[in-house]
């Protein structure tokens, strides 16, 4: 493998109005319009979390691309991101290229994954990130811009382009921008305490995606059913890493399902060690649905366990179970992982304290 | 009409050691060729066909299908080496 380093920032002069269409033309762009990066802008965001143009946030292909905080702040700018979202984008980006990821497959498989990320801690409130109604759809700038300023630098400081490095059958909207914030309840620890961290840091976690499935359940009036729901939402054959072996699932709790959970006396270890046995199948039933055993030692490897089941969620802390939303009739969301496993998993990186003055970072 | 300067969000890079590529051999008359398959399912079969196809052809004496550890990552340089030392000629990642 060639060593590789960033050479002399590049600059281009162009017409003003002309931004966008010079940009798209180029490539650069995810099809929607973007801010003019100017040198003055991309300083302010790098100001913002206290680093260096030349940080390195992480290697992307192997080793084979360095990704500096200067090439991450100039696409945060282009997203349409506020400069201080920046600290919560620059470890975004770290949990991207964090090894455990695998970011080369996510942003290249035919899978088409979406990087969702999520974040838990008091810097999500402080920058307006949506947990609330809508968590998962628009509106809130901090959501959409985080969420695509993710997207870009896979396209271009990664070179993850459709057609090119980007082998994506179809992907999901997810793939312009997919952001959303914990909204807490007091009832439970946070996300991030579940994760081992402390109640006072924020962190940010990037989890490759499949598209989001919403799950209603307006009419039941016990936990157990709204499980029940949640189990038959989960083990749908569909979404690619149920029954082989084990993928990674995040179960967005909304509002009322929580007040029925709880009042009920589930939390999350209980609701854990629900879901990961209640979506454990039979072979016969992906072969019903369609899935006939696939090859020995591939991701659709279908050997059983012991006991004649596929294993869907292999781990309790591979289900993350995080609350958000607003008031409705009774509606959750499912996220799929969009890999098994053993070819990668979420990261988690904590949202640094900023010391100003310190660009060294 | 307003012109501005602004940054190019793709970073220029440059190897400061470029990848050292195998050594090239010359070709025995009958050329033993290796299909390393991206791992993905029945990349064997397709691979396969490939291989009798070529073989049919005359332009190599036999051929063989391997594949990587992972699908889903890529070649280690171990593996390349085990690899480079069973054939004459190679085709990478293929398989979808």
């Amino acid at each position: 493998m060639g060593n590789v380093v960033v050479t002399a920032v590049e600059f281009l002069q162009v017409e003003e109005s002309l931004v966008h269409e010079v940009f798209y033309e180029k490539g650069w762009t995810d099809g929607l319009p973007v801010v003019a990066p100017t040198p003055q802008r991309v300083d302010a965001m790098l100001a913002a979390a206290a680093l260096a143009e030349e940080t390195v946030l992480g290697t992307a292909n192997d080793g084979e691309i360095t990704v500096t905080a200067g090439s991450v702040a100039v696409n945060a700018v282009m997203a349409g991101c506020r400069t201080d979202y920046f600290p919560i984008v620059s470890t975004a980006v770290r949990a991207l290229l964090d090894p455990v990821l695998n970011a080369h497959v996510v942003l290249s498989s035919t899978g088409g994954a979406a990087m969702c990320v999520l974040v838990s801690g008091p810097e999500a409130d402080r920058i307006g990130l949506n947990s609330g109604g809508g968590a998962l759809g628009s509106g809130f700038r901090a959501n959409a811009t985080i969420g695509r300023c993710l997207r870009l630098v896979a396209i271009n400081v990664i070179g993850a382009r459709t057609g090119e490095l980007d082998a994506s059958s179809l992907g999901h909207p997810g793939k312009y921008s997919f952001c959303f914030a914990e909204r807490p309840d007091p009832r439970w620890p946070t996300l991030r305490e579940d994760l081992g961290f402390s109640a006072q840091v924020t962190t940010v976690t990037v989890f490759p995606a499949e598209g989001p499935r919403q799950v209603a359940n307006h009419i039941a009036t016990t936990g157990e059913e709204i499980m029940r729901t949640y189990a038959t939402a989960l083990r749908n054959p569909s979404a690619y890493g149920v029954g082989k072996g084990g993928h990674e699932v995040i179960l967005v709790v909304g509002p009322e399902h929580a007040d029925v959970l709880i009042e009920s006396g589930w939390d999350r270890a209980s609701m854990r060690d629900y879901l990961l046995e209640a979506t454990r199948l039979l072979p016969a039933e992906l072969a019903a649905a369609g899935l006939p055993p696939g090859e020995l030692g591939t991701a659709h490897d279908q050997t059983p366990d012991p006991d004649g089941r596929l294993t869907t969620i292999k781990d309790p802390h591979d289900l993350w179970i995080v609350t958000a939303g607003g008031p409705g009739s009774g509606w959750s969301s499912y996220i799929p992982g969009f890999f098994p496993m053993k070819n990668g998993r979420a990261a988690t990186a904590v949202v640094p304290t900023i010391t100003t003055g310190d660009p060294s970072r | 009409m307003t012109e501005i300067v602004v940054r190019v969000p793709v970073p220029r890079t440059s190897r400061t050691a470029s990848r050292v590529l195998a050594q090239r051999r010359p070709l025995p008359d009958a050329p033993r060729l290796l299909l390393i398959s991206n791992g993905k399912p029945r990349a064997a079969d397709v691979l396969s066909a490939v291989g009798e196809a070529l073989v049919r052809r005359g332009r190599i004496s036999e051929y063989e299908v391997a594949k990587k550890a992972m699908a889903s990552r890529p070649m280690t340089d171990g593996e390349a080496r085990r690899f480079a030392a069973q054939a004459h000629l190679f085709v990478t990642g293929v398989g979808s």
